[in-house]
């Protein structure tokens, strides 16, 4: 009976362990499951590459926005531009002619300072008619004496003499400035 | 040594004389003459020069380059200075602006004033300020030309090259521009003229 009864014994023992073993290795599966799933969810690289997370981020974005200079920078560079546009004007401002046909002491200097030829009009200030116009005057050099464009009467006339830096290579304005002058007809 | 000593003495005596020679003639006690001082201004300084009046030279900025960022704030520069090399004194007679083709001036104000103009409008307000003086601004009178400063303003005075303290004055200016949709390179988008002139005493 002892050799019969064993067997049986022995069975129903068993069942328990299996069970165990079983649950045992669900437990195991699931918790390798979640760690791996919070290792993914926690690595941050991965996810927005995943097709399933609808979004693709731009690999070229970088921190910050409009990049913004240094004031001081902007304006010294606008000084060095102020500079280079600086222009000298230099002439007698009484000229004299001995009649409206003749040569007068127009005196007009392109000072060595400058960085440009200049070319000066002389403009009537009442009428608004240009009087004389030089050609280019390279710097360092000067007009002595210049007749006028125009055969004035005898008098006084009040003009503007506009001096402008033109482009040596072009022959463009860059930019003018201006002397109030007095024209003298004698005749 | 003693010859050339006399001859020394004979020479002061000479000029001493000439001077007594050359006055006028006074031949009543507590009588009085004049001497005319005459003057000649010539081009070289010599009596048979050509007639000139004094040289005028000066030096004057003929750019007025300015940057905008991407929020509308104008950047100029600050170095900006008319300079008198002249031995007289001289002043800004007038200063004018013109719009450049394409360009149109409009009132000078806070950039917010342009909120409600259309990108690429090309409007430009513009201010200046000589020597400390007086702000003088470009209204909406005129789009296309207008006088800053028509006649002398307190600040626009220069001295004479010998004073070096006051021979020149700065210039202070500043800007509001129409947004841009499109990026611009030193394009010029006004001209400004100054006009300089002797500082008379008439």
């Amino acid at each position: 009976m002892k050799d019969t009864n064993k067997p049986i014994t022995h069975g129903k023992k068993q069942k328990p362990g299996k069970y165990r073993f079983a649950l045992i290795l669900i437990l195991a599966l699931v918790v390798i499951a979640v760690i791996v799933c919070l290792f993914k969810s926690c690595s941050g690289d991965k996810a927005p590459d995943t097709p399933s997370s609808g979004i693709a981020y731009d690999d070229n974005a970088v921190e910050g926005g409009w990049d913004e200079a240094d004031t001081d920078e902007i304006v010294a560079s606008l000084n060095e531009k102020v500079d280079e546009g600086m222009i000298n004007i230099s002439m007698n401002t009484s000229p004299i002619f001995a009649n409206g046909s003749s040569s007068g002491n127009l005196m007009i200097v392109n000072e060595t300072i400058n960085r440009y030829p200049q070319v000066v009009e002389i403009v009537r200030r009442d009428t608004g008619e240009t009087i004389y116009k030089s050609g280019a005057v390279p710097v360092g050099k000067k007009i002595e004496e210049a007749k006028l464009d125009v055969d004035l009467a005898k008098g006084e006339y009040e003009c503007t003499a506009m001096f402008y830096n033109v482009n040596p290579d072009t022959g463009e304005y860059l930019g003018c400035a201006g002397a109030v002058i007095t024209v003298t007809v004698l005749e | 040594m003693k010859k050339f000593l006399a001859l020394a003495l004979v020479l002061c005596m000479c000029v001493c004389m000439s001077v007594t020679a050359f006055a006028t003639e006074i031949d009543t006690s507590g009588g009085s003459g004049s001497t005319p001082v005459s003057l000649t201004s010539t081009s070289d300084g010599t009596t048979g020069g050509d007639p000139t009046g004094t040289a005028m030279n000066v030096t004057v900025p003929t750019a007025l380059p300015m940057t905008m960022s991407q929020t509308g704030d104008v950047t100029t520069a600050d170095n900006c200075r008319i300079i008198n090399n002249s031995y007289g004194a001289v002043r800004v007679k007038s200063v004018e602006i013109t719009a450049a083709d394409g360009w149109s001036l409009t009132a000078f104000g806070d950039k917010t004033t342009l909120a409600r103009e259309k990108v690429d409008s090309n409007k430009l307000g513009f201010a200046i300020r000589i020597g400390g003086g007086a702000q003088s601004a470009t209204d909406a009178s005129n789009s296309n030309t207008q006088a800053l400063i028509s006649d002398p303003v307190a600040g626009c005075y220069m001295t004479g090259a010998g004073d070096a303290t006051a021979n020149s004055v700065s210039i202070d200016y500043a800007a509001i521009v129409t947004p841009l949709s499109s990026a611009v390179t030193a394009a010029t988008v006004a001209n400004v003229v100054f006009i300089i002139e002797w500082d008379t005493a008439a």
